[in-house]
Parts: C-alpha cells; structure tokens; sequence
C-alpha cells in the first residue's frame, strides 16, 4: 500500500543533482516552445518515503483509514521533512518487509523497527539513538504478580507481537516455559490481555501508558476489562531510524538531520508530547503491595487516607529532582503549591505529617529498599529488581 | 489607608522576633542534620494580610477575637495577619510531642506569641492515636487549622459559620480512630478539655468540653458529623451587677428576677453544637459546605443555626471560587416587662436588653475570591465580601460587626475586601 501525505512546508530546494538538470531542462522547453508547463515537469521533487510498520501502535502511530495520521513516528518524519525541504509519502507495511524495502530503496527511511526474529545483519544506516524504548511485563489483574521472570507460573502465555524477538524472554519461550501469542499489533494484543485472552503480555511502555489512559475514559460492564498496575520492566532498547542505502535522497544527509533535530531538542518535545514521564511509582519487592489506582495514591499521598491495603499502613514519600513536578502532573494531578495546602491542615492542626522528603532520587531509592511499608516515585532508569513498579503513568 | 501605611513597631518588632527565633531554629535543626521521619521538626505558615470595609457606619474585623476593626475604607493589616511556628519531636515511631505558638492580634495578648498547642501524641494502636495536652477540638471541619491561611482556599473558613463559634484550644485529651468502613476511609474522634478565655467585658471560663466527631470518605466525597457539649461561668462583674441590678429593682422591671437567672445566666451556662460537613471533589471541582445549629441555656450562647457553601474549581494555579452563607439566631423574646410608671426611658432600656439578649444579628454572606499558587509554599488572595444584616440594622452590637450606640442609620450592608499572602515553611 502506498499512501501520501504532504507535509506543511512546501518545498523550496530540489533535494538531487538529478534532479536540478531536469527542472531546468523542463524550464528550458517551456521557454523554448512557449508550450504549457508539462504534467511531469510540474510535480514537486520527490517526496522522503517513510516506511511505517503496521504492528506500530499509537503513541507512535494513528492510523486513520487506515493511514499513518499522527503520532510520534509522524512527527519525527515530518521534522525532518521539513529539515530536508521536502514532503512524505507514506508506505504501510507489514514489518517483516521493511528491511528489504529498504535495502531496494523502495523507501528512503523507517523508524522504531523493532528486532525480529532470526533476523541477519543487513547493514543499513542508522541514526544514534533518539530516546529509549522500555519493554514492559504487564498482566491481566487475576494473573500472578511476578517480581522476576522465574517467578512467571509454568506454560504461562504471554502476548507478543508477531515476529518481534524479545531478548529478556527467548530463553524462557525456547525452553519451553512460556508460550507465545502473537498479535498483529500492539494494541490489539493489549486488549486481548484486558479480557484476559492471556495473563501476560509485553509491550513498549509508551504504548502500554497509552492504553491505560485510552481505558480510563472507557468504562465496560463490570470494570473487568482492564490491566493489573503493576509492572515488571524487561530492558530498554533504543528507538533509531534506519535509512536506506539506495534512496532518493543521501543517507548521510538524512542522519545528519536526525542528528540535528535530536540535538536542538525537538525529538524530545515531540516524545514528551505524547507520552506519559518515564516515572515509576515503587515498592520494595518485600512489600505485599502489588496493585494500586491513581487516585488512590492521590489519596495517600494528599493525606485523605492511611493505607493501599487493609490494615496495612503506608508511607508516603517524597524525591527532589525532575520527577517531583512530574509526579505532581501524572499522579496527583494538583500543583505543588496545592500539595502543600492539603497537608498543611494536618500538618499544623494536630494530625498527620507530611510525607518525608528525602534529597534525591537515589536517597529515596535506599529508603524505599529499606522500608517495606514505604511507597516513592524514581525514574525509570533507577528501577531494578530490589523495586516494584506498582504503578506506572 | 492609616492602619496600612503606618504599622505599629511593636507588632512588627514582635512578629520579627518569632521571626529570628524561627530562623535561628530552623538553621540549627538543619546544621543537625535533623532527620525528617523522626527527631526534631521544625516548620511554620504565616498569613499577612490586609483588608478594608467600606462601610462609614459599622466597623468590622474578621473574627470576634481580632482587637482592631476596619471602617470607612480604613485599610487594616492586623485581621488575618499570623505568624505559626511549630516544633515537632518524634522521640519515637510512635510518640512525638508537638509546640506551636501563634503570633497574631488577639483581643487580649496583642501580638504576643500564645501556645496554641502542646500536645503528646501517642499512637497506641496501629488505628488509635492519642492527643494530651492543649489543642482545639475537632468540632468543625476546620476547627484544627482555622489559622492556617494557607490549608484554606478562601482568605479564612467561612464567618457564617466560623464567625458565630471560636475554635479556642483547650487544655485535654482527644482519642482518634480511624480504619475502613463502608467502602471507604472512617475516622472518629472524641475530645474533652477546659479553658480559658479572655473577652472585653471579662472572661469566659469552660469548665468541660466535650466533643466528637465522625468523618467518612470515599473517593472524592467526604462527610463528616461533628458534635459538642460545654458548660461554662461567664466572668463579667460588670455585667452580673447590671443585670442583678435589674432583678432587684422590681420598681424598673416586674419578671427581671425570675427571667434573667433563667434566660441570661452567666453561671453554669450549658450548651451544645452539631455540625454537619460535605466535602466534595470532582476533577477540579471542589463543594464544601457547613451546616451548624447551637443550643443552650442562656442568651449568652444564643441558640443559632448557620450554614454556607463554597464551591471552587483549579484551573493549574488559579482557583476562582465563590460562596454563600447564612446565619440566624433563634432565641425566643425574654419578655422582661417594665414596671407600670416606670419612665419611658427606662422601658425602652429593657426593651433593647431584650432585643439584645435574643442576638439579632443574622447575616448573609456572598463572597467571591481568586487564589493564585504562584510557589509552592507561598499562595496569594484576594476575596471580596458582602454582609448583609438581614434582620436588625440598629442594635448596638461588638462582634465581627460592632455598631455603637447612637451610630447614624445604618443600612445593613457592608463590603470587605482582603487581600492576602499565605506561606508555609
């Protein structure tokens, strides 16, 4: 299939040699013979043919009839059309044919290609890595919580995406102790995991974030078609562009324009855009806490209430550092300047204290590791296997 | 402009002064290293404001306690003006013992800082927690924090209901539980002190108060019932003169013996409060309201019933927010009758006691306000205030209204406009 999509900016500069000779040679004739401009010499400079994965989810991608309309991946592409002076058609393919497209120079880039299954090294071009891609364990809530991979039960089946290899749980998949199901996307395997189709799954948290806030304003009968909230992360990959070999336009030039915009910040406003801060909201693996709402720990950590579980207290606490604004935007969804009003009562009338403040992200890491009724918030990054994701924005 | 621009060196050297004892504090628990989750705790808020009513006939002040009142668009600095600072001892998981001295221009101590609380807190049980010593009892919803500016959306609780009873501490004991029920949060306490209490014409001393209070939440909605009961001697020998005056000149007034002892006690004055409180937040919506009714044996805690409603909503770090509230007294006529011949004068004298011992000051409130969280630990406010007196417009009166006797007409209507800066630390 193949789709187009101009962008905003029209093109100023013909992006090829080639291309330069004959818009003047077709300039030229029309001088010459006084003829009308002919419909071939009248169409723009070739386009940048992005290549998109139809396993792409949103953030990454929207599809709209089926047509890659908005989303991160766009919006890289179209930055650097932009960058480049030209316009984008799209191609929609199945991933397991993007390579080849690629090597032919049926298109000119694709990016978030994720790895695949015995696949060989084909030498494509690839930009430096322009943000992280966090594999995430997720599962229905009435599956077992698991801190670790070998604590997944026995022939436990975990949605897939098809073809896509998962380097934390080969092992497992050719032992035999997990199976398999593999979904054409993203998305459709989230809501086979919602109905519980498979207790387990893993996606990128980007999409998984995404899910959860599609969820939020969609209630179904009974509640039941949701995910539990806690997480088990299963390594980071790098989100790159590949460029290929044999495109209309220079490979180095492309790279050197996805370099510019990944160092003048852009890729980074257009990521945080549309995804939810690489937050994680923690417990020592020794708690018994495992699942927990937003709005409960809104609650907790506002002081209208004492414990997550019953008869189990829980103690907030709070980290200095970036995170702090962004946990104030994600969970509690209040200022900071709010935050303070609503313990200042406690605080000053008799009540509770406020949660502990502690001086930055690896102190509240030690304090969580040794508090099992402590519950923090830590970049992702900071999260290992001492640490339990109960809730990721 | 005079209460504005020329601030009193006293009040200003006494608020610098807690001022310098809170730094010096604050910079030697922070030398120490002081440990947050426990040890020793050193925090504080503070409000400076200044507010205006624009009435020339009445004065007003927010708050029966607030020494200086506003008139004839007077700006004042001392209403909601406080200085808080707080010292906490954990010297365990489960005992600390807290100090909090306020600084703010009381009717009686000026500026000087007053003990506010000085409590050891014992949780004794992972559900029960336990308070011995000074400190307010939970009879309103904002009971504890009525000081605290910043804990407030609006400038102060509101003086529908906040106006009408005093949220003094009290030297006592209050035992809380709280744990789930009902699908949600549940938290009772039950309090019992005594105090006393400084007023203009003398002091209020109460011999036992007690009082409860149940808070159930879930999710956004939160209700709360709270209830008291006390028993207090007003100390006014002027006033018990004037009144035993009365009852023994039965030449002036013929029931004033038999009346007075029973409706204008000022001894063994008992008397009782229920309030009922709904807090209700949705997304960025937030409805409080109060609604309170007092009872007891005497004209001097006049049987009253109030309530009011505020409705705000956050849009990021400014929160408009507006309010109604009401207040009527419900104390029957006393009666008292003048003796056949006694001059006319005198009969109009009783017959103004009377209206006066019934407490006839029911008032409406509207208020309007914007709150702006411009720091984190600092919010700034401004409110505007109307009071209407939606029964008597004449009565001499000293409360959050204080109209003199043979004051020019008054209308009814007043408009207080406070701006402030709330600040925690």
């Amino acid at each position: 299939m193949r789709l187009s999509q101009d962008t905003e900016h029209p093109m100023r500069r013909r992006p090829g040699k080639w291309l330069a000779g004959g818009w003047a040679l077709c300039s030229a004739l029309v001088l010459c013979s006084g003829l009308p401009l002919p419909a071939r010499c009248a169409e723009e400079p070739p386009a940048l043919r992005v290549a998109v994965s139809r396993s792409i989810s949103p953030p990454f991608v929207v599809w709209r009839d089926q047509q890659a309309s908005a989303g991160i991946d766009v919006e890289i592409a179209q930055e650097l059309a932009v960058a480049l002076k030209t316009r984008i058609e799209w191609l929609a393919l199945p991933r397991l044919r993007i390579e080849s497209a690629l090597l032919s120079g049926e298109a000119d880039m694709a990016c978030n290609l994720s790895p695949l299954q015995n696949s060989r090294p084909d030498g494509l071009p690839q930009s430096p890595p322009l943000f992280e891609l966090q594999d995430m364990l997720s599962a229905h809530p009435s599956a077992a919580g698991v801190d670790t991979l070998d604590q997944l039960p026995q022939g436990a089946v975990i949605g897939t995406l098809q073809a896509q290899a998962y380097p934390a749980l080969e092992a497992l998949f050719q032992q035999g102790r997990v199976k398999r199901d593999d979904a054409l996307d993203e998305e459709r395997m989230l809501r086979k995991l919602a109905k519980d189709r498979h207790p387990y799954g893993v996606s990128s948290r980007q999409t998984l974030s995404w899910f959860i806030s599609l969820q939020a304003g969609v209630s179904t009968p009974g509640g039941e078609e949701r995910l539990a909230s806690w997480r088990l992360p299963l390594g980071s990959r790098p989100y790159r562009c590949t460029v290929s070999p044999r495109g209309r336009f220079e490979a180095r030039q492309v790279l050197a324009s996805l370099d510019q915009l990944l160092s003048s910040g852009r890729i980074e406003q257009i990521v945080a855009a549309r995804t939810a801060p690489a937050l994680a909201v923690v417990v020592s693996v020794r708690s018994p806490l495992r699942e927990v709402s937003r709005r409960a720990l809104a609650e907790l950590f506002l002081g209208q209430r004492l414990s997550l579980l019953d008869e189990v207290p829980a103690l907030p606490v709070m980290s200095a550092g970036p995170e702090r604004q962004q946990f104030f935007a994600a969970i509690l969804q209040r200022e900071p300047a709010q935050y303070r009003a609503s313990w200042a009562a406690q605080q000053f009338g008799g009540r509770r204290r406020a949660p502990t403040e502690l001086s930055s992200p690896e102190a509240t890491k030690s304090f969580l590791q040794r508090h099992t009724e402590a519950i923090g918030y830590l970049p992702l990054a900071l999260v290992d296997n001492t640490l339990r994701i109960v809730y990721l924005p | 402009m005079k209460g504005w621009q020329t601030p009193r060196p006293a009040w200003v050297a006494r608020l610098m002064g807690l001022g310098c004892l809170l730094g010096g504090l604050s910079s030697l628990a922070l030398a120490q290293g002081a440990p947050s989750a426990q040890g020793l705790q050193l925090e504080g808020f503070g409000t400076l404001s200044a507010y205006r009513n624009d009435d020339a006939v009445v004065a007003a002040r927010p708050g029966e306690r607030v020494r200086l009142a506003s008139q004839a668009g007077q700006w004042r600095a001392d209403g909601d003006t406080v200085l808080g600072l707080q010292l906490r001892w954990s010297s365990s998981d489960t005992v600390e013992w807290v100090w909090q001295v306020q600084a703010r221009d009381d009717l009686s101590r000026s500026y000087r800082p007053n003990t506010e609380w000085a409590y050891l807190g014992w949780q004794f049980a992972p559900d029960w927690s336990l308070r011995v010593g000074r400190q307010p009892l939970p009879i309103f919803l904002s009971s504890e924090s009525s000081r605290v500016g910043f804990a407030h959306t609006p400038v102060r609780p509101m003086s529908a209901v906040y106006g009408l009873n005093s949220s003094e501490p009290v030297d006592g004991v209050n035992a809380s539980w709280s744990g789930a029920a009902l699908g949600g949060n549940l938290s009772w306490d039950l309090g019992a002190g005594r105090n006393r209490l400084t007023v203009p014409r003398g002091r209020v001393d109460t011999q036992a108060l007690l009082a409860s209070a149940l808070r159930w939440q879930r999710e956004g909605l939160a209700l709360r019932l709270g209830a008291a009961a006390f028993r207090f001697d007003l100390i006014s020998p002027g006033l018990e003169a004037q009144l035993q005056a009365l009852s023994n000149s039965p030449q002036l007034c013929l029931n004033c013996s038999e009346v007075l002892p029973q409706r204008a006690r000022t001894r063994g004055v008992e008397g009782h409060v229920i309030n009922l409180a709904l807090v209700w937040e949705h997304e960025d919506w937030t409805l409080t309201t109060e609604a309170m009714r007092r009872g007891g044996n005497s004209a001097f805690n006049a049987k009253v019933h109030a309530w009011y409603a505020l409705l705000s909503h956050r849009f990021g770090r400014w929160t408009p927010y507006a309010a109604i509230g009401r207040s009527a007294h419900t104390e029957a006529p006393l009666g008292l009758q003048a003796a056949p011949g006694s001059p006319e004068a005198s009969a109009q004298s009783l017959a103004d006691l009377d209206l006066s011992l019934q407490r006839p000051w029911d008032r409406r409130i509207e208020l309007l306000g914007l709150r702006w969280d411009c720091f984190e630990k600092l919010a700034l406010k401004l409110q505007l205030e109307r009071w209407t007196a939606t029964r008597d417009r004449s009565t001499p009166r000293d409360g959050e209204i204080r109209l003199l006797p043979q004051s020019a007409p008054w209308d009814g209507r007043l408009n207080l406009l406070t701006v402030s800066a709330d600040f925690v630390f």
